[in-house]
Parts: structure tokens; C-alpha cells; sequence
């Protein structure tokens, strides 16, 4: 999946008379290292629609990678991840531990993990992210567990994937 | 003399294997397939009108086509209508039975097939306004109305349209040198340009029942007769920019009187159309070169929104030298301008903006549009024209001689974000820098489309950079890695029609781009690239360049050979990834290595007659072995002969060979940096040609005073590799989440 730049998406349609429609996307990564007994989640969302996201839930204007971003940025987000995501192991709902972001051209990159992981039966991921103001909002998910890819597209009133290992 | 014997033998004798290894081998012919092949076979053959230099010769022509036209906006009902009288020269060797005149309009006609080419099935949602467009509305009929073709004396032409093209018979063969000309009649209602974000239209706002006009490709405009093509009339689909031939205009535009307009072309009656007040701040502006001058307020623009005046006035412009004209008119446009200093010749730079635009556009518009013309100049040629003008548009991001539409509009409330910002001041650099390509440096955009945009959005990139050193252009090689490294039946090679093209963006914009910046900046150097650069725009200004002139006069200009890296970049969709395979550590020694054993024993040579020599061994060490190369006397004594003082000069100590691989199809330097035990680093870029006998892996000897502690390919994302993963050694086996963690774990 190439994520295009917002850059290179506003040119498309600005310069094209096709009906080319913006894309909303997300992608996240959800992998197993059964080493450090550990999930690691990397969850890539472009940073205007977030902030639109943001916009919309708190009622207040918020500067998302800019030098006015607010100072507890982390906790805002922690909080929106916790809200809008989660991981279910064997039908218990896990501790996401989010450990910071960075920023990268358009995007905001996540960076989440889940301790104490040892043997994945079933896995139940829910993927509400930016739902609330961008209906046509679609959250791909890829899964690395137990050496096994797969990969889901969730959209808002289809935003569960649950797998069975 | 026995000694020089036997290492004769052995030389002599290590040919002939060589030479039996290879008759050993299965015999099988194979085609040169090497990447560094020259492109006689892609390029076509050069002639004396597209020179094997990669400039113009001397029986290159062009022809030429001078347009007089009468327009008449109309506001009430959105409905455009022209007059034109139409001079073609025909500068060609070949006589001509018919003329090709373009109808882009006629891609919004009723019965357009465009919507008949898309063949992706149905959307994964629908707006409410897009399912009535597509599915409810009766289609908007924004086809040309053409009244009358009729030849200079009156008497009607014969004419047939074909979807966005049209024949016009000649009454008589227009003969080589001679010139013909004729008048077209024709009318248009014009689109609401928002919906489907469509070049050219009008944008309504419904506060104060106002029309922003942005009018383009709105006549009847001759197609190109070329020295490669013949006529370009490959149809216009809506994507496919445009083909067209200079000329001279004389224009006359009638808009509602309280209307404010500008255009391609000089405003020949500014008393007439312009207030006092007005004409004076003009004045104020042509001699302001530090900062911008208002010329229509925002006050006095909100008042004429206010009224819809019923009378008209008429605005005459007179351009020379240009490939087409486009105008913009509107009650609410604000206007301001400054002038720029080219090499001391003076030129405008203006802006047109509703109060909508503020105050984003009185800060930057016209400001980045000075810069731009300042940078573009030194980069190609002084600009010719005597202005450019940035008109705010919704969505917008077009390109027309001397008049662009550009997007950015801050919120409601006038407050915007970097990003709103950024995204404005990257588009009016982009479409700014398009009256060099393609508006001078004429390229034909309906075939390539990446000649002007890829060139184009190259020298934004370093006008962006000027402007900001820290400004995310997008376009750097970096910035092409996802698209590159991407599902390769989306993909397509550079040199391919822009009408086919997947992921037009990232084909036709950023590849090319980062493709000329990694030219400049790693291969090339500045000097050469931006010399050769420099050659290539002046040879084609005001011309109509191929992309074998392109790449011809870059090497013509340059003496490097570019063959490989246009094959590769432009002609397919390979991807670089470089590696290091292995590193092997030696010691020197005067002991005869596993090796050397081998080989004289093989012919019967004791080894005690192997002539002194050093080696480069990893056998295990022995007892008595050198430590140092100074240990082996051999090497000393001819050190000591030749130098004065051995204690002088460096002699290594370490001793490595490096295995670079290369996974990916694109050939590059391999750019490689130590990092030695004392902190210390040392670069060194081999040039591509490293790779011109065996393309999948070479091998370097590295001798080293100090131990070397890590290995890096392209520490700083110069050749857009694909997979950093191998570019280190020792390898890391750190993940990009476990890193990142400990990052944030530090903090």
C-alpha cells in the first residue's frame, strides 16, 4: 500500500479534471515478537485529518506538528488512541502502553505496545480512529503474529477484525 | 632470475585457467542487456531538426499563430462568447490540406466521452452531490457552441469535430512559407468550476451572490504542427495537458463594469479601465521592488460586491510571443503587485484575491511570486515576460502564460495553519515556475507529461528550498521511496503517455523531480548539472523540446555519459537497493597464504620458491608472523629506498574487502561512510560505472590506519534505496519500533 503525500493527493486533484476524490486512510502495523513476549503497534494517520479529528471532539482549534501544538500533546493522544483502538488477546482487552510519536511529511506515527504477550489464540482488533469526522475513513490493519500476515481494510460500521490462530 | 621465472609461470599459467574455466562453461548467446547499454534503440534518430546534440537544427521549423479576439463575459448568466480571427503561418517545409483547432471545452459537453474512459466500477461511497451528478442530473452542457468557421473574405469553411478536435478544410493547399487566415464565431456556458475541481469555471459564493471567474482553454485554439508529430491532435481527455504554438494575441474583454481583470499580455488601456486612484498605486507598485503595493483594497473591493452593475467597460491586452491566453475577472478581487529586478530589467509581480484569501494572500502570494521568478531565471533564463500573476482559486492549482490559479484559503475566521500556508506556497512556486516549462520551454504535455512537471516541480524544489531551507518539499529522492518500492503493476516508467500513466503524482511530478535532484546533487555535481541544465532551456525557449533533447543536451553539455540513468529512471520502474553483502577482515603477512600454496602446488611449484611477497590473509595467525606491515622486510627495505623518513608517511594497519550486492534494478553510486573506533568519519562515493561489469555485486580492498567500527550506504537518503536494511554493517538487527523505544525511553 503506497501512502501518497497530501502534497502530491492536492496536485492530483487540482491540476486533473477527473473526480478524483481524496483518500482517508490509515495503516497500522500489529506485530507479535514472542522474544520480548511483546506486541508492537505502529499506527500511521495523516496529521490534517487528525487534527480535524481533534477539532471536532474537544470543540477547540489544535496545531498538530507545528510549534504551537499544545504541551500535552502525548497525553491528548494517548488518550485518543485508548478511545478509539483496541486489542482484545484471547478475549481479555489489553493494557496499551503508548510510548510516543513522531512525525514524518504528513503523517503522525504512533508508536504503541502491549507487555505479557505469550501465546495468541484469538486476537480482536478495533479500529475506530478518525470515524467521528471523516465517515468515508478507512483504517488498515496488517497483522504479523506468529510469523502469519494478513491484512484488513475497517471502515466505521465495520471496524472490528478478529482472528483466530 | 629463478624467482622471476616462476612468478612469470604463475602469471602465464593463471591466464590459462581462466581461459579453460570459460570454455567450460554451458554455451549460450545472450543480447547486451548491460545497464550502461546506450539508448540507440529507445532514442529516436537524430535529424537536422532535432539534432543528435539535443539541439534544434538547422531545419528545425515551427509554425506560428496570431489570435485577435473579442470576448464577452457575462455574469448574468455565466454564459462566454467570442469572436476571433485566427493567422497561421505555416513555417513548415510541408504543405498543409487542413488546420486542427482544439475544443477543450467540448470535454464538458453533453455527449463528452470522457465519463465513457473510466472503466473503475462504482465508488466505494457517494456524496449526496455525487450521486445526483452521476446518476440523477441531466449532464450540464459546457460544450463549445461553434457559430461560424469563415475564411477572412466571409465565405464559410467547411469544418468537422471529432469529440475535442476539429478540421477545418482549407479552400486551397496552404503551400510551405505561405499564411491563412480566418475567423471562428463561438459561445460557451461556463461551468461552476468547485464540484468537480475542473481547470478553468467560476466559483459562486453565496454570501454575497458574487462569481470569481478563472477562464482558460475558452477558445478555439490550434493544434500543434511539429517536426515529430505531424499534427498533435491525440484527443483531449481532461488529464493530458495541452500541445500549442506561439503567436501574438490582441485581445478585447467585456466585463461588467465594476469588474476588476487581468490576462495574459499588456493592459493597452489602463486609463480607460482602471481609476485614478488606481493607475496611481499601479505606479506606487512598478517602483516598489522591496514589498508589494495595494492597487484595489479590500474596503474597496467589499463595496463593489456589494452592486451589480448592468454597464460594462472593455480591457485590451496585447501579447506577444505567448503559447495562449487565460484571463481572471471578478467584483471581489483584491489587487496588489510588485516589481522584480531580473538582471535589470524590470518585471511585475502581481496577485488577485477575495477577501476570502486574507490574510494569507497579501502576506505571501505576491511575495512568493517574485521569488519564484527571481530563482527560475538563474536557474534557466531571464524571464521574458514583463509579468506574473497569482490568482487565488479554490482548489485550484493551473497554469497559463503570465497568470496561474493557485489554492490556499485560510478558515472563516481568517486563521490558517503551516500547512495551509505551506500548501499555498508550494503551489504558486509550482505553477508560477510553469511560464518557464512549459510555457516557454514548450514541451508537448499531451504526450509527456513529465517534461514540464517533472522539470518544473525540480526547480520548485530548489526555489522552495531557497525560500525555506527546512520547507517539506516532497520532492526529494527520499520522498519517492513508497512510491518506488510500491506494488509494480501500479506503477509506470516516466516515459510513458501521461494519459496512461497510474499514480500521476508521484509518475509524472516527484519521480522525475528527485530523479533531476539526485542528477545535481550526487552524480553530477552542481557546476555541471545546473551548466547543462541552463543549455537545455535557453536551446528551447519559446521551442518545442523532445525528451531526447532533454537528455542529449545533458550529457551534450555535461560529459557525463547519462544513458544509464535515464534507461533506468525514466525508462523503467526499477528501484535502487544497495547493500553490503559481506566484510572480510585481513592481516598483511609475509606468509604464503592458503592460496598462493594452492596455486603453485597445482603446477608443481615448491612452495619455498614462491618469490617474497605480502599478502592480505585471513588464515590463522602464526607464531613469528608480522605484526605490522613494517614487520615484513621486504616492504620496508623498499619504503626506506624510497622515502627519506618511513616514520613520515601512513602506512594502514587494517585491512578490509567489502562484498557491496545489489538487490535492486537501479544501477547508482554506492555511497558509502565509515565510521572508524574513534568517532571519526570518512566518506566515499564510487561513481555507478563500479557497477558496469557485474551488476549484482562488486568488491573493494580498504586499507585503514584505524580499525573501522561501522559501515554505512547513503547515510543521508541521497539514491531513494528501498531497503535500508542492509545498507549497515555490522548489521543491526534493531527493529524501527525497538529503536524508536529506546529513543523515547531516553527522553
Amino acid at each position: 500500500m503506497n501512502i501518497i503525500s497530501t502534497k502530491i493527493l492536492i496536485y492530483l486533484f487540482a491540476l486533473s479534471s477527473f473526480s478524483i476524490h481524496k483518500y482517508y486512510i490509515s495503516i497500522t502495523h500489529i506485530k507479535h515478537v514472542p522474544k520480548q513476549e511483546t506486541i508492537q503497534v505502529i499506527l500511521r494517520v495523516f496529521i490534517d485529518d487528525l487534527q480535524e479529528e481533534l477539532h471536532q471532539l474537544n470543540q477547540s482549534k489544535i496545531e498538530l506538528g507545528t510549534n504551537r501544538e499544545p504541551k500535552n500533546i502525548d497525553f491528548i493522544y494517548e488518550e485518543y488512541i485508548n478511545d478509539n483502538f483496541s486489542i482484545n488477546i484471547n478475549k481479555k482487552k489489553q493494557n496499551l502502553t503508548y510510548l510516543g510519536k513522531s512525525y514524518t511529511d504528513d503523517m503522525v506515527v504512533f508508536y504503541i505496545e502491549i507487555i505479557n504477550v505469550k501465546d495468541i489464540k484469538e486476537l480482536k482488533i478495533v479500529n475506530n480512529i478518525l470515524y467521528s469526522s471523516f465517515p468515508e475513513q478507512e483504517n488498515i490493519v496488517k497483522v504479523n503474529i506468529n510469523n502469519q500476515h494478513k491484512s484488513y481494510i475497517l471502515y466505521k460500521n465495520h471496524s472490528i477484525a478478529l482472528i483466530n490462530y | 632470475m629463478k624467482y622471476i621465472y616462476s612468478l612469470i609461470t604463475l602469471i602465464f599459467l593463471g591466464f590459462s585457467t581462466l581461459v579453460i574455466a570459460q570454455e567450460n562453461q554451458i554455451k549460450k548467446g545472450h543480447t547486451n542487456t548491460n545497464k550502461f547499454k546506450q539508448l540507440k534503440d529507445e532514442f529516436a534518430t537524430p535529424n537536422t531538426q532535432h539534432t543528435a546534440s539535443g539541439a534544434p537544427g538547422i531545419n528545425y521549423t515551427q509554425q506560428q499563430v496570431d489570435y485577435k479576439m473579442d470576448i464577452i463575459l457575462n455574469d448574468t448568466n455565466q454564459k462566454l462568447s467570442g469572436h476571433e480571427t485566427i493567422t497561421y503561418h505555416n513555417n513548415s517545409k510541408d504543405n498543409l490540406r487542413y488546420l486542427w483547432v482544439q475544443l477543450d471545452q467540448n470535454k464538458r459537453a453533453h455527449n463528452s466521452k470522457s465519463p465513457d474512459i473510466e472503466g473503475n466500477g462504482p465508488e466505494i461511497l457517494y456524496s449526496p452531490e455525487k450521486f445526483a451528478a452521476d446518476f440523477i442530473d441531466k449532464s450540464f452542457d459546457g460544450g463549445f457552441h461553434i457559430v461560424h468557421v469563415k475564411d477572412s473574405k466571409n465565405n464559410d469553411l467547411k469544418f468537422k469535430i471529432n469529440q475535442t478536435m476539429m478540421r477545418i478544410e482549407l479552400p486551397q493547399v496552404l503551400l510551405s512559407g505561405k499564411r491563412f487566415k480566418f475567423q471562428i464565431k463561438w459561445w460557451y456556458q461556463i461551468n461552476n468550476h468547485v464540484p468537480q475541481r475542473d481547470r478553468s469555471g467560476y466559483e459562486h459564493f453565496d454570501k454575497d451572490g458574487n462569481n470569481l471567474y478563472v477562464i482558460a482553454q475558452f477558445y478555439p485554439r490550434l493544434a500543434v504542427y511539429n517536426n515529430v508529430e505531424g499534427w498533435q491532435n491525440m484527443q483531449f481527455w481532461g488529464r493530458s495537458e495541452f500541445a500549442l504554438e506561439f503567436g501574438n494575441f490582441l485581445v478585447n474583454i467585456t466585463t461588467p463594469k465594476d469588474h476588476i481583470l487581468n490576462a495574459t499580455g499588456v493592459l493597452t488601456n489602463e486609463k480607460k479601465v482602471l481609476t485614478k486612484t488606481q493607475l496611481e498605486r499601479l505606479k506606487k507598485a512598478r517602483n516598489s521592488y522591496d514589498k508589494p503595493v495595494i492597487i484595489v483594497t479590500q474596503e474597496e473591493a467589499i463595496e463593489a460586491e456589494k452592486n451589480k452593475s448592468t454597464e460594462t467597460k472593455t480591457w485590451s491586452f496585447d501579447a506577444k510571443n505567448v503559447r495562449d491566453f487565460a484571463f481572471a475577472s471578478s467584483r471581489k478581487f483584491i489587487w496588489d503587485g510588485m516589481a522584480v529586478d531580473i538582471n535589470g530589467k524590470s518585471v511585475m509581480a502581481y496577485s488577485l484575491y477575495p477577501k476570502e484569501g486574507n490574510p494569507l494572500w497579501e502576506k505571501f502570494s505576491t511575495v512568493v511570486v517574485a521569488h519564484t521568478l527571481k530563482e527560475y531565471s538563474s536557474y534557466t533564463f531571464d524571464y521574458p515576460y514583463h509579468k506574473a500573476i497569482s490568482v487565488h482559486s479554490k482548489n485550484q492549482g493551473m497554469e497559463y502564460p503570465q497568470i496561474c490559479w493557485n489554492y490556499g484559503r485560510p478558515r472563516p475566521d481568517g486563521t490558517y495553519d503551516d500547512r495551509t500556508r505551506d500548501a499555498m506556497i508550494g503551489v504558486i512556486t509550482h505553477e508560477v515556475g510553469h511560464n518557464f516549462f512549459p510555457m516557454i520551454v514548450n514541451s508537448d504535455e499531451r504526450q509527456w507529461t513529465w517534461m514540464d512537471e517533472g522539470l518544473n516541480s525540480f526547480i520548485e524544489t530548489l526555489t522552495e528550498l531557497s525560500f525555506d531551507e527546512d520547507f517539506d518539499t516532497g520532492n526529494l529522492p527520499k520522498d519517492i521511496i513508497p512510491y518506488m518500492d510500491g506494488n509494480q503493476s501500479n506503477i509506470s516508467p516516466i516515459m510513458t503517455q501521461g494519459g496512461s500513466v497510474h499514480q500521476f503524482g508521484p509518475n509524472a511530478y516527484t519521480k522525475p523531480a528527485a530523479g533531476l535532484y539526485l542528477l545535481r546533487e550526487t552524480i553530477m555535481g552542481h557546476e555541471l548539472f545546473d551548466y547543462a541544465f541552463k543549455t537545455y532551456a535557453q536551446r528551447w525557449m519559446f521551442k518545442h523540446p523532445t525528451p531526447e533533447d532533454f537528455f542529449r543536451t545533458m550529457e551534450d553539455a555535461s560529459a557525463v555519459d547519462l544513458d544509464w540513468f535515464w534507461r533506468g529512471w525514466f525508462y523503467t520502474t526499477d528501484f535502487t537497493d544497495i547493500g553490503i553483502k559481506t566484510v572480510n577482515q585481513y592481516r598483511v603477512t609475509n606468509k604464503p597464504t592458503k592460496e598462493i600454496i594452492k596455486l603453485a602446488t597445482s603446477y608443481g611449484i615448491p612452495v619455498a620458491q614462491i618469490r617474497p611477497a605480502i599478502y592480505l590473509s585471513t588464515d590463522p595467525k602464526k607464531e613469528g608472523e608480522p605484526q605490522t606491515p613494517l614487520d615484513i622486510k621486504l616492504l620496508k627495505d623498499f619504503l626506506d629506498n624510497k622515502y627519506e623518513n618511513v616514520s613520515n608517511i601512513e602506512i594502514p594497519k587494517y585491512f578490509y574487502e567489502i562484498i557491496f550486492e545489489k538487490p535492486g534494478g537501479l544501477v547508482m553510486p554506492i555511497i558509502v561512510e565509515y565510521t572508524y573506533d574513534d568517532g571519526t568519519k570518512k566518506s566515499k562515493t564510487y561513481p555507478a560505472e563500479i557497477w558496469r561489469k557485474n551488476e549484482h555485486e562488486v568488491k573493494k580492498v580498504i586499507a585503514s590506519q584505524k580499525e573501522i567500527k561501522t559501515i554505512k550506504i547513503d547515510p543521508n537518503m541521497e539514491t531513494a534505496d528501498v531497503n535500508i536494511e542492509n545498507n549497515i554493517w555490522p548489521r543491526e538487527f534493531k527493529s524501527e519500533f525497538d529503536k524508536k523505544k529506546d529513543e523515547f525511553l531516553r527522553q
